[in-house]
């Protein structure tokens, strides 16, 4: 894994959800991925990413495009989802067909120019550009916000909440409510991160 | 100095003792009148710790009653008058500090922090610079927004870079994303 990763979670490893239905093909890029220092979590089915994934409990998605026969249940639209909930996660759309769809792959580049996600394509060195491209995008995460959410993180796997004046929250929800929308986020982080770059000069 | 109107309502509770052992005068449960503008008079400061929602309604939880009652909300007849009151409630600030318009008001948009458990030094170093701003002679709602949310980065900047607790970054972003506008 890079170093600055490596030190922006230091003793924690990157999370990441590979899913796809064909159990190789995932074994094969989960095993890539935790070969590089990756916490992975597999999943076969939409079904079953649904189920597991919150906004702000990954690092990473590595999502194949044809999941099913079901042109509901494509990784263009898994993506679709988790924008609607998290606008920044990093997210790697895998596919071997596309090429040969120019329709398709058309949907693509205006799927990722707005969902801020990386395309491979299978074949030579596939599942070695999937962990790059993972690398590069968590690399060029927010470093304010990706420590918010990694501070937060233990306490919603904990499942700690705190005491407000209209009921308890839960840090699930906190996480939640920070990455539905990037104005959101943006207005509150961006004081943090402006006296962290003041400090960081000083500093320097 | 400000006084502190804070509800009885058990699911916040000890926030009265907490606000009060910090040297703040209280003023807590039954010893609120039932009208809002009976308990917030004309030419004083007041903080609120209540319940609130987003339509602009602050609650009061009366230990007496064993429920809370509605005690100031948007288009309420007998509003309180020309006093500052800086309302320590969730979600009531974009819409009650638009309908108070004959006093000096500040709220909050979303959900915030009581002053117990984990949180009561947070939101207690957060009330500390609130009571500053309000012993000003001056109002102006930007300015204490920028001040506050100034206050919030300072604060959860630390928390980041020390990594002391979970609870402590949780609560500090939720006073910031309060303060959102």
């Amino acid at each position: 894994m890079r170093e600055s990763i490596s030190q922006e979670f230091a003793s924690h490893k990157p999370k990441a959800v590979v899913l796809d239905d064909n159990a190789h093909a995932r074994r094969m890029t989960a095993r890539r991925l935790r070969g590089r220092g990756f916490q992975v979590q597999e999943c076969g089915s939409v079904e079953e990413f649904q189920k597991i994934w919150r906004p702000g409990m990954a690092d990473v998605i590595v999502a194949d495009w044809q999941l099913a026969d079901d042109e509901k249940k494509h990784g263009d639209k898994v993506l679709i989802d988790v924008r609607r909930k998290d606008w920044d996660v990093p997210f790697v759309l895998v596919s071997g067909k596309l090429s040969e769809d120019l329709n398709r792959a058309r949907v693509l580049q205006a799927l990722l120019d707005e969902g801020g996600a990386r395309f491979v394509k299978r074949g030579e060195n596939g599942i070695k550009r999937i962990c790059d491209d993972a690398e590069d995008l968590i690399e060029r995460r927010d470093s304010t916000l990706l420590k918010v959410i990694l501070s937060l993180r233990a306490g919603a796997e904990a499942g700690l909440t705190v005491r407000t004046s209209s009921g308890e929250k839960s840090l699930v929800d906190q996480l939640a409510e920070l990455l539905r929308k990037p104005k959101d986020s943006h207005d509150v982080l961006r004081p943090v991160s402006l006296v962290r770059s003041k400090r960081a000069k000083v500093q320097s | 100095m400000a006084t502190y109107l804070v509800t009885g309502a058990p699911d916040v509770s000890p926030s009265d003792q907490n606000v009060r052992r910090s040297g703040r005068r209280v003023r807590f449960d039954t010893q609120v009148p039932n009208r809002a503008a009976s308990a917030i008079r004309a030419g004083r400061r007041y903080v609120i710790i209540a319940h609130g929602d987003s339509e602009g309604t602050v609650f009061w939880f009366r230990s007496d009653l064993g429920s809370s009652v509605k005690w100031m909300w948007v288009g309420m007849r007998d509003a309180p008058r020309a006093a500052r009151v800086y309302l320590y409630c969730c979600h009531v600030g974009p819409e009650l500090t638009r309908f108070l318009k004959r006093c000096e008001s500040f709220g909050h948009c979303s959900s915030v922090p009581a002053p117990v458990d984990e949180a009561e030094a947070i939101v207690l170093d957060y009330l500390s610079k609130v009571d500053e701003l309000m012993r000003r002679n001056t109002f102006d709602a930007g300015n204490w927004r920028k001040e506050l949310q100034d206050h919030v980065a300072q604060r959860l900047s630390d928390e980041l870079d020390v990594g002391t607790s979970v609870r402590s970054i949780s609560t500090w972003l939720m006073l910031g994303n309060s303060l959102r506008k």
